[in-house]
């Protein structure tokens, strides 16, 4: 069983992502994600994290280095779903993450990945 | 010399004055043969005192003041000591709480004849104090309660967070703030952005003089929490103390909106607000 599911909307690309998530589910998921980035033109991706009930130091590193390769290939990473008590953790852990916009739900994500997508045509 | 009549006569005023004491007192000698035993002790076990008399302590007394071997009665006799303490008589089927001493009685050569134990029924005492111990533990949890209640109050009034705007809400912080005041209103304003769905939060802290490192630490932990919730923070009313703490502490406030007056930061974040709105129209995000 896939511990993990995409929903394509236009150009972004939501993920959930359950608490019980493997090692090697980790690898697949890596894979799928950037095979999808690359063949449509996909500007960002949302990680749908609100089935997760325990961030762990193990799932933060994970996320790190998916959103740095997602950084890579041109898109923005996006977390959506956090809850409070999810969040007390990640303070106490003194869990960071980097290269990642957070959001409450779609409509903020959506937002984020435009103002992203808008600096970097300003760079441009 | 006193003639016998008159001796009698003295012993039966001396029966009297004891059986007249409301307490109980028995008298044994050293092979725990009753040789005296009040009114009032008798009637606590049902019986006459006439019937006792000749017959084992330990017989007629289910208790362990006068068990055999380790009891009061046996402790005074053999080793001379006076005892003391509380047990419980048995008698039929109720358990009598009862306070007892006993002292061994000695003859005018200071030799050890027997002994002298005098107790009283406690089960009135040992009932008032169970109540008023009762009593005791109800105030005091009742204190408690209302301390605790009064601490949620202040806690409460400490750390109001307040919805200025359709989706701002505002943490006013006013007087000295601590780690523990600091903690709870990082708690709340997460209860509340979960609640309001806000998308800005206004820190103010105008009303504070000065903070700590560990509130300072604190300040921008709790920004950092409030990004994670996907909202955005913005401080504002900083006093030139803290931003002199904050300088010299070397945080890092990159990235953290700062306005000089909560209003600066009102109109700010409604300037935000609108343009997502226009912009999320622009898209045609949602079609009507």
């Amino acid at each position: 069983m896939k511990n993990f599911a995409f929903i394509p909307f236009g150009n972004i690309l939501l993920v959930r992502i359950d608490e019980e998530i493997e090692d090697h589910q980790v690898h697949l998921l890596e894979a799928e994600i950037t095979k999808v980035i690359t063949s449509k033109k996909i500007k960002g991706i949302v990680f749908n994290l609100s089935g997760v009930e325990v961030i762990d130091s193990f799932l933060a590193k994970h996320i790190n280095k998916l959103s740095s390769t997602i950084k890579i290939l041109g898109a923005q990473p996006v977390i959506v779903g956090l809850s409070a008590p999810v969040i007390f953790t990640l303070i106490d852990f003194d869990i960071h993450f980097k290269d990642i916009q957070f959001a409450f739900d779609i409509e903020g994500a959506i937002l984020k990945i435009s103002n992203f997508n808008n600096k970097r045509e300003l760079i441009d | 010399m006193k003639d016998v009549t008159e001796l009698y006569r003295d012993e039966t005023f001396l029966s009297e004055i004891i059986n007249a004491i409301p307490s109980c007192i028995f008298v044994t000698d050293n092979e725990h043969n009753i040789l005296l035993i009040n009114k009032a002790c008798a009637e606590l076990i049902n019986m006459r005192p006439g019937e006792c008399f000749d017959r084992k302590s330990y017989e007629i007394f289910d208790s362990q003041m006068c068990d055999k071997e380790t009891g009061a009665c046996q402790m005074s006799i053999g080793q001379g000591i006076i005892n003391s303490g509380q047990t419980i008589l048995n008698v039929d089927d109720k358990k009598i709480p009862i306070e007892y001493e006993s002292r061994p009685l000695k003859n005018f050569e200071g030799k050890i004849v027997g002994c002298v134990v005098h107790f009283i029924d406690i089960t009135k005492r040992m009932h008032e104090e169970k109540i008023l111990l009762r009593q005791k533990e109800e105030l005091l949890q009742k204190n408690e309660e209302y301390i605790r209640h009064l601490q949620n109050e202040i806690l409460e009034l400490s750390t109001p967070v307040i919805e200025i705007w359709e989706g701002i809400i505002a943490l006013p912080l006013v007087g000295t703030l601590d780690s523990y005041r600091a903690r709870s209103a990082t708690t709340r304003l997460l209860e509340s952005i979960e609640q309001t769905k806000s998308s800005f939060v206004i820190i103010d802290i105008t009303g504070v003089p000065t903070v700590d490192a560990d509130v300072a630490k604190h300040i921008l932990l709790t920004v950092y929490a409030v990004r994670l919730l996907g909202a955005e923070a913005i401080i504002s009313g900083l006093s030139p103390n803290i931003a002199m703490t904050i300088a010299q502490l070397n945080l890092n406030l990159e990235g953290v909106e700062v306005c000089g007056r909560m209003a600066d930061a009102l109109s700010s974040a409604i300037k935000k607000i609108q343009s997502r709105k226009e912009y999320l129209k622009s898209i045609n995000f949602f079609t009507e």
